[in-house]
Formats: C-alpha cells, sequence, structure tokens
C-alpha cells in the first residue's frame, strides 16, 4: 500500500469530489514521481467500469419463474407420490400379508382344537376303566417276563423221550 | 435496520408471503450483475445463465429463511459466490470437456443458436475485440478471491463493509485483495494502460 490509497480506495468505487481531487492535485504537485502509477490506477479503474455486461437470454427471467414453479411442483409431489405409492404397492401387500396371518391363526386354532379333542378322548378312555389291578399281581412279573425269553421247545429232546 | 433503508429487503419480505411479482422485480434488478459475476468466473456464457438461474431459485427457496437485518444484495451476492465456488470446484473434481464442446459425430450439424441472445449494440463493442477478451484473461487468471473482491467492488451499492461479508473475510483483507487484484492486472495490462491504447503483445 502507497501514499495513494487514501484516495485508490475511494476512486475504486466512485469518482472522486472536487475537493478530493484538488487534495489528490495539490499532493501529486509535490510527489511528481507519483503521477504516472495515479494515471495507470486511473486507466484501471475505466476499464474495469467499462466491462461489457454479459448478455443475458430475454427469456432469463421467464426461465427462472418457470423453475421456482417447477420446484414448487417438485416439492409437493413427494406427498402425493407417497400416497400413491401406498396406494400402489403397500395397500395389496398388506392386504395379502393380512389374509395370509389370518389363515396362520385359523390353522393354529384348528390345531390346538385338535389336539385338545384327542386329549379329551384319551381322557374318557382312561375314565372307563374302573379300577387298575392290585400291584400284587405283579409279583412274579420279572420271572414271566424272562420266560419269554427262553429258547423254545427243542424238538429232538421231545423225540427221543417219547 | 435494513428492511426501512433497502427496498430490496422489503420486495424480500413480499416474496416471502408468496409475493411473484415482488420476485420478478428483484430477478430484473439482479440478474445482470449475478449474470457478470459468473460469467466472470465461470467463462461460459450458458453456464453462467444456468448458474444465476439456480441463484435465483435458491432465493425464492430460502425467502422464508431471510433476515431482514441483512442486505439483501449483500445475502444475493453469497449465495451467488457460494454457488460459483461449488461449480469450480465440481470443475475440478471432474475436468471433462464443456457439454457444450461439439462431438466429433456432431460436427457437421449446426451449433446450437440462442435467439432470445441480445446482441453487443455498436458502443458497447468498443470495448470488445482484443482488449476485453485480454481483460477477461487477465481477470479469469487471478486467484478466485481477488477476481470475486475486484468484480464485486464495481458493484455500487455494495460497500466494503458488505463485500468482505460476502467474500467471509475481513475489511482489511478485503481492501488487500482488491489491490493484489489490481496490481496484477497493472502487470498483466501494462502496456495499454501505460499508453491508454492497446497494443497486441508482439
Amino acid at each position: 500500500m502507497n501514499e495513494l490509497n487514501p484516495w485508490q480506495e475511494k476512486n475504486w468505487r466512485r469518482k472522486l469530489t472536487p475537493s478530493e481531487e484538488a487534495e489528490l492535485r495539490a499532493w501529486l504537485a509535490a510527489h511528481p514521481g507519483e503521477k504516472v502509477d495515479w494515471e495507470i490506477e486511473g486507466r484501471l479503474t475505466e476499464i474495469l467500469g467499462r466491462l461489457p455486461d454479459v448478455p443475458v437470454s430475454s427469456n432469463f427471467t421467464a426461465r427462472v419463474l418457470q423453475a421456482v414453479e417447477r420446484d414448487a411442483m417438485a416439492e409437493s409431489r413427494p406427498k402425493a407420490s407417497r400416497r400413491a405409492w401406498f396406494l400402489r404397492l403397500l395397500l395389496p401387500r398388506a392386504a395379502v400379508a393380512t389374509v395370509l396371518f389370518g389363515v396362520g391363526l385359523f390353522t393354529y386354532h384348528e390345531h390346538v382344537a385338535t389336539e385338545r379333542a384327542e386329549m379329551v378322548q384319551g381322557v374318557k378312555v382312561v375314565a372307563g376303566v374302573s379300577s387298575l389291578p392290585s400291584p400284587e399281581i405283579l409279583q412274579d412279573f420279572d420271572t414271566i417276563r424272562q420266560m419269554s425269553s427262553t429258547p423254545g421247545p427243542d424238538p429232538e429232546l421231545i423225540a427221543l423221550m417219547k | 435496520m435494513p428492511s426501512s433503508s433497502d427496498p430490496d429487503a422489503a420486495l424480500m419480505l413480499r416474496v416471502k408471503q408468496g409475493d411473484t411479482a415482488a420476485f420478478t422485480e428483484l430477478v430484473e434488478k439482479y440478474k445482470q450483475p449475478v449474470i457478470n459475476l459468473a460469467y466472470r468466473t465461470l467463462r461460459d456464457a450458458t453456464e453462467a445463465e444456468d448458474l444465476a438461474q439456480n441463484v435465483f431459485v435458491q432465493v425464492y427457496k430460502s425467502a422464508a429463511r431471510y433476515q431482514t437485518t441483512a442486505k439483501f444484495s449483500t445475502w444475493l451476492f453469497t449465495i451467488a459466490r457460494n454457488l460459483c465456488l461449488n461449480e469450480i470446484r465440481r470443475r475440478s473434481r471432474h475436468p471433462a470437456e464443456s457439454l457444450d464442446a461439439p462431438h466429433p459425430e456432431q460436427e457437421d450439424q449446426p451449433l446450437q443458436q440462442f435467439e432470445d441472445k441480445k446482441t453487443f449494440s455498436p458502443p458497447e463493442s468498443l470495448l470488445q475485440g482484443e482488449l476485453a477478451q485480454n481483460i477477461d484473461r487477465a481477470l479469469a487468471d487471478l486467484p478466485e478471491n481477488q477476481r470475486s473482491a475486484l468484480l464485486l467492488c464495481r458493484q455500487e451499492d455494495l460497500s466494503y463493509e458488505e463485500i468482505a461479508e460476502v467474500l467471509g473475510c475481513s475489511l482489511s483483507a478485503t481492501k488487500s485483495l482488491i489491490h493484489r487484484g489490481r496490481e496484477t492486472l497493472k502487470e498483466r495490462l501494462k502496456t495499454y494502460l501505460r499508453s491508454g491504447e492497446w497494443k497486441p503483445p508482439e
């Protein structure tokens, strides 16, 4: 930054006021070596100020408004599409799931009912038996059971004995 | 409070309430400076318009969040600069050829025409040609923050403090950016600046 800075900063944004210009002229008269720098500054400010505007499409504003409208519609669409998605996809699947669940529940109930009926039948049979034999009749149970596992009669021996 | 002194803030309050006419007024007022900033950052007229369009769409979408304590133009140029920076980052990640570049199989087809584009009138074209191209090139070669500072400095309704706010740096840093940018431009354009006439470099 140099001593021209106070005027430069103002000149970057706007034209100097007559009093500022008078101050600058006085300063430049005292510092003639800075005159060229100030002229270069001035030319740069001028060409930057004269930079041509970029051509803008005549329908630019209309396109912006259209984009805003499109954007607003796109934002409202998710709600509608969520509803449509629910009706189109989720609802039939939910119905099928409900039916399957109902069928499953019915089958389970049937199975439980059948088991109960069988159990009742068994209890009925057991209840039909008047009394169980006395445990004393089972005192020779082991001997009698072993008899069935002994080998059968020897036909040769029987024939000799005859 | 800017809302009382800033007519644009008053328009934004109307936009907040869904007033499309107020929004149209803001677009009409600021489309040129926003497109200028975008073009001199991206160096592509079509992309600059697309980006400017996004800037205004963002403004409309963010209207509800707009605080009248902020000056509208400061807020607008902050959005514009942020979108420009995003585009620069996107380009550096995907340095693919421009979408407008002609493809080999399309070379025999005419380029896309924009009927609605304005053409330069003769007085405006005085700074056209080689000098204008050189200024644009010199500006394009500046670091982004120096270029943005210089371009925002041309925007008369932005104070140095507001430019600093857009750039997200201090007032002294902003002035330093402008100064350094100008020094670089002086060096690049010294042939013209010393003589006052453009002489192409030999």
